[in-house]
């Protein structure tokens, strides 16, 4: 059961996160993807990365926050796709990398599902293309 | 070239989940890699290229097709006087 109206233009409750060199080595240990360029600074520059970056699977898991929190059961997302664009740079200090996620409902399907269109926002950019979920009633 | 048979893709994802994948083959060089897909483009059978594991979620169902793992290793380089140096790098992944 779920209480939210699908209604093509809702905006869904933006979430902005703290990308910290912390949850990258958390990540890094949850997800088993230990790249060295979402650890080490030197090893990221020496391959030509502004910096350390953020695993994209990680900015995709909490865009999708945006949805699953709108929603009352995260096992309505049937689909979720996105493209990475840009990368999130984690700087080395206390603060993060600052991302802004927010939410729109753009379709409602003939079967009553509603497809969610999501943007992510690192430092007046989107770093998140095509990212779109497909939620059931 | 090695084939395996409904090998599970847990062992091959760093998230360490997805089901069986109805073949999944190893492909050590550029030819077995060409070769692999040309088969599966002639039978139509479904294919999905893998590398390392990462940045994949594979379902528990499995893959009902054949699973690339792109396992090409080494590095060439070609030095000339004119042209400088040129180096070619295999896109496998490492571990």
């Amino acid at each position: 059961m779920t209480t939210q109206a699908f209604v093509v233009g809702t905006e869904l409750p933006s979430i902005t996160v703290h990308f910290t060199r912390a949850e990258l080595v958390r990540y890094a240990g949850a997800s088993g993807d230990l790249n060295i360029i979402h650890w080490n600074e030197r090893t990221a520059l020496a391959v030509g990365l502004p910096g350390v970056i953020a695993h994209g699977m990680l900015t995709m898991g909490h865009a999708i926050r945006v949805v699953t929190e709108w929603l009352d059961d995260p096992s309505q997302v049937v689909d979720y796709q996105v493209r990475f664009t840009r990368p999130v740079v984690v700087p080395d200090d206390d603060l993060g990398a600052e991302v802004t996620f927010s939410g729109k409902v753009s379709a409602v399907n003939e079967d009553g599902s509603a497809v969610v269109t999501l943007s992510a926002v690192f430092e007046g950019s989107t770093v998140l293309a095509r990212a779109m979920a497909t939620v059931k009633r | 070239m090695q084939t395996l048979t409904n090998e599970p893709l847990s062992r091959h994802t760093t998230l360490r989940v997805g089901g069986p994948a109805r073949r999944f083959v190893i492909a050590e060089s550029e030819t077995e890699i060409i070769d692999t897909i040309r088969r599966c483009d002639d039978s139509s059978e479904q294919l999905f290229i893998l590398g390392g594991g990462s940045n994949v979620v594979a379902s528990d169902s499995g893959f009902d097709g054949t699973v690339l793992q792109i396992a090409t290793k080494g590095m060439q380089q070609e030095i000339a006087a004119c042209a400088g140096a040129t180096v070619t790098v295999a896109a496998g992944f490492f571990c």
